[in-house]
Order: structure tokens, then sequence, then C-alpha cells
């Protein structure tokens, strides 16, 4: 089965829909507090997002979205509480593990391996997969989800636009077929059309039952395709509701995201 | 004392050991550096214990090649478990940690060295299949010394292969750059650092014994060849392999050339030789800016 195609591009693959290879589970996070050096930027926060859901993490700039998506990919460098997901405990696995379980990160600042080419950087989302997936049939399936990447496989990955390079990491972190996605902020940078193109793969992740967790300054694209919003304020998780009263919520919208 | 061409080509091959020596001693105080960011002292001791290493295996057994062996594995396991138990607990202390545990390190080896077999020095010699020279037209060269730049051109050769073409490669390289990406990635970072350093420090020992038989083994030989790896990697820009084998090879040669034409400035060779790079290229040949910052 050429799994990342499949998974990306569910909607219109076929009659049934595919399973991600690793199956998934609820995310539960209970308790998370989380500090860089003395700063306290996540505090007693606790959601769950249920398997195949997308859920967006929404707020103002500070108010610890991103270091909520590190934490849970066991990034921050001290946090308490608890993180599970699946039903296995995760909050004492470090990173490299967590990646074993299901889970993806693509980090807002993208991250592309300088120095390596655009091949190279998606062998890298496939070096550590137990799954021993064929290496060729993957980038070629990735090459025709991203269309974009295609001609420039050989290319180095630093050598591309803001966008491709956001398309690029996603694919490197999709490569191992997650079940899990945690997404910081995919369309910051990116020109709109890329944005729509980036959000259509969303969608075909999320039908192919791939739980995501968005976070999003563009309040609009998040809501696109999210099923429940969580909302943070300077650390604390003050606001969770379903996207439709979320929209209508003109009074929340402009009280914790408006910029 | 008459010049010949003959005897600068000779010296040319004696400084082109000397080199490979320089090289094997600097690729592992490079990748460590590129990797774990760690300046590493100890590894002039790792170079010593390869010697000592092979030297006592070599009394055993008789085999240079069971004490090339033995020197890369004893010296290894010195260097995996200075990694594991000792230098890890470090990491994310900045610079100077690591750098005075491993300075550390190095004074425990070299005692030891002293009080397990004494402190004047032992010598191996060459395999009779190895001593002599070869004619090669233009001038008659030490064999030893001719295997020994070429066995050492080999290697880095599979070295580059290595790092260019193998999944562990890409490891390596994405590591030397971006270590947060691979552990999101699914990898393992504390093993790769864990090989790395092991692995540097059995070059390092590999050059310990090779470099034996042309000047013995003291508990202090690693001091001067420590001094000069670190030149090289200077020289070469600090993380960069190609900057360490070329900086390496040329230092090599500089440094015996100026011994058959000014011996008396032979050990200030190396020295004007980094400054003038460092002049006109602060990080080195092929260094990148910023490394450190």
């Amino acid at each position: 089965m050429s799994t990342v195609h499949t998974v990306l591009s569910a909607p219109t693959a076929g009659a049934v829909p595919p399973v991600p290879h690793t199956a998934g589970g609820a995310l539960v996070i209970d308790g998370l507090n989380a500090w860089y050096g003395r700063a306290h930027v996540v505090q007693d926060v606790g959601f769950a997002v249920a398997p195949g859901e997308a859920v967006a993490l929404l707020g103002r700039n500070g108010a610890g979205k991103t270091s909520t998506l590190r934490a849970i990919m066991g990034l921050m460098p001290r946090m308490s509480g608890t993180i599970s997901y699946a039903g296995c405990p995760l909050h004492r696995a470090p990173a490299h593990a967590r990646f074993h379980r299901g889970l993806a990160y693509v980090p807002e600042d993208r991250r592309i391996v300088p120095g390596l080419t655009v091949r190279e950087n998606i062998r890298l989302g496939l070096i550590a997969s137990r799954e021993r997936r064929d290496e060729d049939t993957v980038i070629a399936d990735i090459a025709r989800t991203f269309p974009r990447l295609r001609e420039r496989l050989d290319q180095m990955g630093t050598s591309m636009s803001g966008g491709e390079q956001q398309m690029l990491s996603i694919a490197r972190a999709v490569a191992a077929g997650p079940s899990l996605v945690l997404l910081d902020e995919p369309s910051e940078g990116v020109s709109p059309l890329l944005v729509d193109e980036m959000y259509e793969l969303f969608a075909g992740m999320k039908a192919a039952g791939t739980t995501l967790l968005l976070v999003e300054q563009e309040v609009e694209r998040a809501l696109e395709i999210a099923d429940r919003v969580c909302v943070l304020d300077q650390g604390r998780l003050v606001h969770v509701t379903s996207v439709d009263d979320f929209r209508t919520d003109a009074a929340a919208q402009a009280r914790w995201c408006a910029l | 004392m008459d010049i010949t061409l003959d005897l600068v080509l000779q010296q040319a091959v004696t400084g082109l050991a000397l080199g490979a020596v320089y090289v094997l001693v600097a690729v592992g105080l490079s990748l460590i550096f590129g990797l774990l960011t760690v300046v590493n002292f100890a590894h002039g001791a790792f170079f010593m214990v390869g010697a000592y290493a092979g030297i006592a295996t070599h009394e055993y057994t008789g085999s240079f090649l069971a004490a090339g062996v033995a020197a890369v594995v004893v010296s290894a396991l010195i260097g995996a478990f200075s990694e594991r138990v000792l230098v890890r607990p470090l990491y994310g202390r900045g610079i100077d940690y690591p750098l005075l545990l491993t300075f550390g390190i190095s004074y425990v080896l070299v005692d030891a060295a002293r009080i397990l077999f004494g402190r004047q020095g032992l010598s191996i010699d060459l395999p009779e299949a190895l001593q002599g020279g070869i004619d090669l037209g233009f001038g008659y060269f030490p064999l030893y010394r001719m295997l020994l730049v070429a066995g050492t051109l080999v290697l880095l050769a599979l070295l580059w292969l290595g790092i260019e073409r193998t999944r562990w490669g890409l490891i390596i390289r994405a590591g030397a750059r971006d270590p947060l990406i691979l552990r999101v990635l699914g990898v393992d970072v504390s093993r790769v650092w864990l090989a790395i350093f092991a692995f540097g420090a059995g070059l390092a020992g590999l050059a310990g014994i090779l470099a034996a038989p042309l000047r013995g083994a003291t508990p202090e030989m690693g001091d001067g060849v420590l001094v000069s790896a670190f030149v090289v990697t200077v020289v070469g820009g600090m993380g960069s392999l190609a900057g360490a084998v070329v900086a390496g090879f040329g230092l090599g040669v500089a440094v015996s050339l100026t011994t058959l034409f000014a011996p008396a400035f032979s050990d200030l060779a190396m020295f004007v030789f980094m400054a003038i790079v460092l002049l006109v290229r602060p990080n080195g040949l092929f260094g990148r800016a910023g490394l450190l910052s």
C-alpha cells in the first residue's frame, strides 16, 4: 500500500477510507505545566483529542500554543503533568520514542536541514521508521502528493521558497505514516495559493483518519478543517468549544484571538 | 649538507606520513566537535592508549594486525565509557564544562599509563614485510610511511563514502546541523553521539599504534599530537572533515620541509602557518561562520 499517497489524498482515492498504518487513539493531556527557565509558559492545561479528530489550538502570540505542542512532542526543557496517547503514557518518553508511538511534529520554523537535498530531507523522515518501507516508493508517493517538490528533489532544501520549505517540512513529517500530526503555524509566511494547497492536504489527512492538532494564527483557516477549538490565553486553557459555536461567537474571537 | 630533489621528496613523504597521523587524530576531533560541540582534550590520551594497547597486544600475540585491532577497540571502548558516563551529564551546560572534564580524563589516562607501563616508554618493531623501502624510479622511499599515507587515504575515502552515501552518514550530516529535528523524526541522538565519540576515539587509537613504530610510545606522546590536531582542525575549519584532511596533510608536509630547510624553526612552522591562515580566513579553510555563536 502506498501509504503516504493514500493517507494524504484520501478524498479522491476511492470508496474505502484508508487508515494510517499506526493505529491511532485519543491524545489525553492533563494538568500540563511547562517552563522556559523561570517563565511558566503552560499552566495546568488539560484537553483531549479523539482519534481522527482535528482540534485547533488558538490564541494570541505568547499564549503558550507552541510550548504546548513542544511539550506533547517532548521538547520542553521542564514540564509536569501527564500526556497519554492511545492509552500509553508519553510524558516521560523522550521525543524520539514519541515518534515511534505515531506522533509527528511540524515545527513553526520548518527546520529544513541545510546542506541536504529535498530528497535527503524526506529520507530523514523515514530514517528511524521501523516499518522499513521502500524508500523509493515513499519518495515517489510524496512526489505525487506534493507536486511542487517533485522537480526539486535533488536541489538543496533550503534553496526553496518559504512555502515550498513548509511543504517539505510536512512531507518529511508524514513520510513515516504518523497517526497524530502536530502542526505549528503551517500558514505563516506562506503565499495564499500554497496555503490553499496545504489545507487541502490537511483535509485529506483528516479524511484518511489521521488525528490533527493545529496551532494557527489565521483563525478562519483553522476553522475550515477543525472539529473543535481550544483557546489558550497567557498559558492557560480558557475556552473549549465546537467550531460552529466558536465561529458565531464574535465576542470570544475578539477577546482571545484578535491581534 | 646539499639539499637535493631526492631529499626534498623523501622529506615530503615523511611529512605526508606525519600528516596522515594528524589527519586520523583530527578527523575524530572534528567529528566530535561538529556533532557534540565537545572540544575533546582527551583525544591525545586516546592516541596514547591506542599505542600502548597495541604494543601490549603485540607482545602477547606477535601480530601487528592484532595490535591494530586492539588499539582501535580499547581506545573506542574508553571513549565510549567517557562519553556515556562522564561527558553526557554535562550536555547543555556550555562548551567549557566538557572541555575541562576531558582535560581531566586525559590526566587520568596518562597517569594510568605511567603506573601500568612505566615512565620511560615502549617501542614496537615493524614486521619484516613492512620494513625497508621501495624504489619509485625517482627515489628510494620508506615502505611503511608510504603504506601509512595510502592506508589513511583509503580509510578517508571509505569514511567519505559512508558519510555521503549511507543511512548513518545522513544521520551524521543532519545531526551536525540540527539534532532537534533528528529527535523529532525518531532518532535517538544520544546513541549517535555515543557512537561518534567512540568512533573518533578509535581513530585516534589507530593513529597511535600506526605512529608507534616511528616514534615509540610514551605516556605523554598524546600531548604534542593533540596540539597539532587542534591546529589542524582550526586551520581546516572547526567541524569540517575536508578541512581536517587538507590541513592535516598540508601541515605535515610544511613541518617536515621546515625541518629540512630551517631545522630551528620546525616547531614554529605549524603555528606560523595557522596564524597566516586565520588572518586570511578567520573560520579556517573550510569553516562555517558563526559555528560557535
